[in-house]
């Protein structure tokens, strides 16, 4: 976990030194870099929340207080497995869901602003929006 | 001179709570009524007009329910265990509400099934609140400083019973936002489905007053003895009052007026509630002070608290006057 924080880090630091010599859209290493540090995110995440959970037991106050013994005297162990199998259910509805959303996002691609009338159409007329007159004045000698 | 941190923290956790109530009560009630609406543009205002600001009305619950831990442990480890499937089952439900808002408007293919997501998670996040409260004002088996119920003690007449009342009255909030909210023919939709859930939770504010005091002797005998029937015959007056003002005002196509009635319901049935109660903080067991945490502890998190709940408030009341005015159609927020 803290090996992926370390790692990523780095990836922000490099992808700042780019910026500051203006290459960092051209660099196309580095963008292969960002993409494959985007899963570790949720290792370094979930490793971090194994380490705690796992470690501290067999207390939940270290020195103090047994995990055994801070348990509800209400809660049975059938209560907790329907609450873990709900939690369960639920993440595998949602999980899936936002990464086909996200996959279908990136698939789509950045999205080009449309223009009512194209260029080449366009003959005379006061423009009605502001980036008519600048593509205009763009696509001028 | 050491000061008593006690009360301080129930009036923080009171409002808290109350704020809570109102705020994401409106949101849920929308998300109810959203079930209701027919018609795409329709339902897209609906949707526009909580979406702006209903992130932040949760976090409201989670200052009263940590505030509960850290301020009144004793109570929140005999009243959670007591009600773990309620929360679960509230917390589920938030999940699929708080999703369904974003996904409904990026994801146009599956926006009916969002469109359910959202409705049945208001209804089901509601129906657990209510339950969470009628098991509270029910009263809690209690063997020396542990909870001696079972995960089901919820599970009877009157939790069930409060939690289809609150749907109502988280209705009539949303009902009285929307009016507040929208017009046209969408805003004549919500005064009436206003009306209607005023009447439902004039007999609901009723009937568990009623049933409380039934249940609950030492509640009766709180609120019919001489000379606290004198003392306390304000609070169903002024109730009885505001029922009667604010079918007026939906009556007279008012704004505003109906929305702050809902509120003042509210606050009228919380008042009767802490009235019944005090000073229990596990009914019927342990007083706030019985389960308070160490004077040291209150006044570290009131430290803490006191300097952030101005800047939460600040930008609550920021983001809803940047928001304010009516909803327009689908577009706007997203």
């Amino acid at each position: 976990m803290v090996g992926i924080g370390v790692i990523m880090l780095i990836v922000v630091i490099v992808g700042q030194v780019l910026q500051l010599r203006g290459r960092l859209w051209d660099s196309i290493w580095f963008l292969r870099l960002c993409q494959l540090t985007a899963p570790p995110g949720f290792f370094a995440v979930i490793a971090g929340w194994i380490t705690t959970e796992v470690g501290r037991q067999p207390w939940t106050v270290y020195g103090a207080l047994r995990t055994a013994d801070s348990v509800s005297p209400s809660l049975t162990g059938a209560n907790v497995a329907w609450s873990l199998a709900f939690y369960i259910i639920v993440y595998l509805i949602m999980f899936p869901t936002g990464i086909g959303f996200m996959a279908s996002l990136v698939r789509r691609g950045p999205q080009q602003p449309e223009l009512e009338t194209p260029l080449d159409q366009i003959e005379s007329g006061r423009p009605h929006e502001p980036f008519d007159s600048a593509a205009r004045a763009a696509s001028q000698p | 001179m050491v000061l008593d941190l006690v009360p301080l923290w129930t009036v923080l956790l009171a409002l808290a709570v109350f704020y809570y109530v109102v705020f994401d009560g409106f949101d849920l009630g929308v998300g109810m009524l959203y079930g209701l609406v027919r018609g795409e543009t329709a339902r897209a205002t609906v949707m526009n007009a909580i979406a702006p600001v209903w992130d932040g009305n949760e976090t409201w619950l989670i200052f009263g329910g940590v505030g509960l831990l850290a301020a009144f442990p004793l109570a929140f480890a005999i009243v959670i265990p007591a009600v773990y499937f309620p929360i679960l089952m509230m917390l589920l439900a938030l999940v699929f509400r708080g999703v369904a808002f974003e996904f409904r408007f990026k994801h146009p293919a599956l926006r009916r099934i969002w469109d359910g997501a959202f409705c049945g998670g208001s209804v089901v996040a509601t129906f657990a609140q209510g339950v969470v409260l009628g098991t509270f004002i029910q009263g809690f088996n209690v063997k020396g400083r542990e909870f001696a119920g079972t995960s089901f003690d919820w599970l009877a007449p009157f939790p069930l019973t409060i939690g289809l009342a609150l749907m109502f009255g988280y209705g009539l909030l949303g009902a009285t936002w929307l009016v507040l909210k929208t017009e046209g023919e969408l805003q004549d939709w919500a005064r009436r489905a206003a009306a209607i859930c005023l009447v439902a939770v004039l007999v609901a504010i009723a009937g568990v007053s009623i049933w409380t005091a039934l249940e609950h002797p030492d509640i009766a005998r709180r609120w019919f003895s001489w000379p606290n029937i004198a003392l306390l015959s304000p609070v169903p007056v002024v109730t009885a009052l505001i029922a009667i003002g604010e079918w007026e005002a939906l009556r007279r196509r008012h704004e505003l007026t109906p929305f702050l009635g809902a509120v003042a319901l509210f606050l009228m049935s919380f008042i009767g509630i802490a009235i019944s109660l005090w000073p229990m903080i596990v009914p019927y067991r342990y007083t706030l002070w019985q389960a308070a945490s160490s004077a040291s502890t209150q006044a570290f998190l009131l430290i803490g608290t006191l300097f952030l709940l101005p800047i939460i408030l600040m930008y609550t009341a920021w983001s809803y006057w940047v928001f304010r005015g009516k909803a327009r159609g689908p577009g706007g927020y997203h």
